[in-house]
């Protein structure tokens, strides 16, 4: 309830203002779209890791950066402050203010996705694994977006603060492409986006042993992760500006 | 030092609602040897309150005398350095949320999202303390009703103090923390503030109020403390704190010969033609000053005599070298 109330509240302020609308809904959109059509569309084996890195750069702009800005100028114009002066937990003030971005990048995920389908002549093997990818996704970068904003004192630095989580998250993507199995496969886990491009990869091509078996691991470190994550950001993030 | 000064008489309140708490006997604020420290900087220091059930406290200092710093710390908002403070009698750090439906808090600055009307706010707020709706009336009662479907952000900062009350009043709040609500405000909209400060604390809420407004503190509180960087230098009733400095007569005899004045128990001091005695015997050096303008046939313009000033307080405490505790 206390979430719907203020993710209503954050999807109003999302739609009057353009410039937000715009960099949230549309440029995300272009970067994805560009992906599909790109030299690396065509060397990938599949569809699978396009589907995956289209995934992960919607949610680390439409959501990770989204949100750490989002945080950081609620922060700033003393909105959180408000905030915390409600009965509002800390996890449903930042799920309130991260839902409606996380449903611009469902959205949009759906369109790309869509468009990647129809160029590759593939569907997903596992749709449900799919949505399940994103939930987890929204949830990784919702938690270091959290963090990063813990750390970041205005939007403006946010445009800076942001950078090594976006480097992170595609280094996640690339690792797990690569091959491993055992306690380096669970290592490569645990990197923000690994665990997000393996699942799209096992829900659009498949997986050998089965697709449930193969994604318990990344799925539960991965979901470790941003809890941890979350945890740490509640512990320092501050609720109103620097004095 | 601890004060102990609140109302007994009002009956302790349960908080009906989403987080229902009981208020045990005592005060509903209490403030005990609270420091602060931003850094290596002291902001408040042992600092020690208490406020009860339909009480105005009043917190009077300059910016910077550490008041709001003392009103974050008692709305959870920063942990102690050291000492405590309560809020129902519980700690407003740990039990934020326990404490959100009972306790209403009205700051310097609004904190809305400029892009929601008001009647929107209103509702976000009623919403998130899960009471029914109830904009219209609430516009209605800060005279904002006309204002209802206008942004936030198109509001003048008078409008957004008086749409910050109506949030207050919207929980019908057991504790308000109202942090120099009437700045900015033109003189009508405060006195209706006061009203509703009033009839708050006439319904049992316990208000502590900073503010930089002397007369707003004389009208309204029952008991003011004066911060002085970070300390509390003035405690007690406006009387009793005045009743501490000493009387103030002032006048432009015309003519004026310093040397002519009559034997007084207070000092004079001269000042641009404004002559002004501090005395302890008020009525006396009064009584002998009229009596030798009567004599000598000296004009006592802008005479006025009365007890000190908060104003006057406030300016020889500032001038202190160091704070009294």
């Amino acid at each position: 309830m206390t979430v719907l109330t203020l993710a209503v509240a954050e999807s109003r302020l999302i739609l009057r203002n353009r410039t937000v609308l715009l960099t949230a809904a549309v440029l995300p959109l272009i970067f994805g779209l560009l992906l599909s059509r790109s030299n690396l569309a065509g060397q990938a084996p599949s569809a699978g890791p396009i589907a995956a890195m289209q995934m992960v750069m919607l949610l680390v702009f439409g959501l990770f950066m989204a949100i750490t800005m989002t945080l950081t100028a609620r922060r700033q114009q003393l909105y959180l402050k408000r905030l915390r002066t409600s009965p509002a937990s800390t996890a449903s003030i930042v799920a309130g203010l991260a839902s409606p971005l996380a449903l611009i990048v469902l959205a949009q995920t759906a369109v790309v996705l869509a468009v990647t389908a129809w160029d590759s002549g593939s569907a997903p093997v596992h749709p449900a694994l799919l949505v399940l990818a994103f939930v987890n996704g929204a949830v990784t970068m919702t938690a270091f977006g959290f963090l990063t904003a813990s750390f970041t004192k205005t939007p403006e630095a946010a445009q800076i603060t942001v950078l090594p989580g976006m480097l992170v998250f595609m280094a996640g993507v690339f690792l797990s492409f690569a091959p491993g199995e055992g306690p380096a496969a669970a290592l490569r886990s645990a990197i923000p986006g690994a665990a997000l491009a393996e699942l799209t990869v096992t829900a659009w091509d498949g997986a050998a042993d089965g697709a449930f078996a193969s994604i318990a691991e990344p799925l539960l470190v991965s979901t470790a992760v941003a809890l941890l994550a979350s945890v740490i950001a509640a512990k320092l993030f501050r609720w109103q500006p620097r004095a | 030092m601890r004060f102990r000064h609140y109302r007994r008489d009002l009956p302790n309140r349960r908080i009906e609602g989403m987080n229902a708490i009981t208020h045990e006997p005592g005060p509903a604020v209490e403030i005990r040897d609270l420091s602060c420290r931003y850094g290596s900087f002291t902001a408040v220091d042992r600092v020690s309150f208490a406020v009860g059930p339909g009480e105005l406290f009043a917190l009077l200092g300059t910016n910077g005398a550490g008041k709001t710093t003392t009103i974050e710390t008692a709305i959870g908002m920063r942990r102690p350095a050291a000492g405590s403070a309560r809020v129902l009698g519980r700690d407003p750090y740990r039990h934020r949320r326990d404490l959100a439906g009972a306790v209403a808090v009205i700051g310097q600055e609004t904190g809305f999202a400029d892009d929601l009307t008001a009647a929107e706010t209103i509702k976000l707020w009623t919403d998130l303390h899960r009471l029914p709706s109830q904009s219209d009336a609430l516009l209605e009662r800060v005279d904002l009703a006309h204002r209802a479907a206008v942004r936030v952000g198109a509001l003048s900062g008078g409008e957004r103090r008086r749409l910050d009350l109506a949030l207050a009043l919207a929980t019908s709040p057991t504790v308000l923390f109202a942090d120099e609500p009437t700045t900015g405000l033109d003189p009508a909209s405060r006195r209706r503030t006061w009203g509703l400060l009033r009839e708050l604390t006439q319904r049992g809420t316990a208000v502590v109020l900073t503010t930089h407004y002397l007369d707003e503190a004389a009208e309204l509180a029952d008991h003011v403390a004066i911060m002085d960087r970070g300390r509390i230098a003035r405690f007690g009733t406006v009387a009793e704190i005045t009743a501490a400095y000493e009387a103030r007569i002032s006048m432009r005899p015309k003519p004026f010969d310093p040397l002519a004045l009559p034997a007084l128990a207070g000092r004079t001091s001269v000042d641009d033609g404004l002559l002004t005695v501090r005395t302890t015997e008020l009525q006396a050096d009064l009584h002998r000053l009229l009596d030798w303008a009567a004599r000598t046939g000296v004009d006592l313009a802008d005479l006025k005599a009365g007890p000190a000033t908060l104003d006057e307080i406030f300016a020889e405490l500032e001038a202190e070298p160091t704070a009294t505790p």
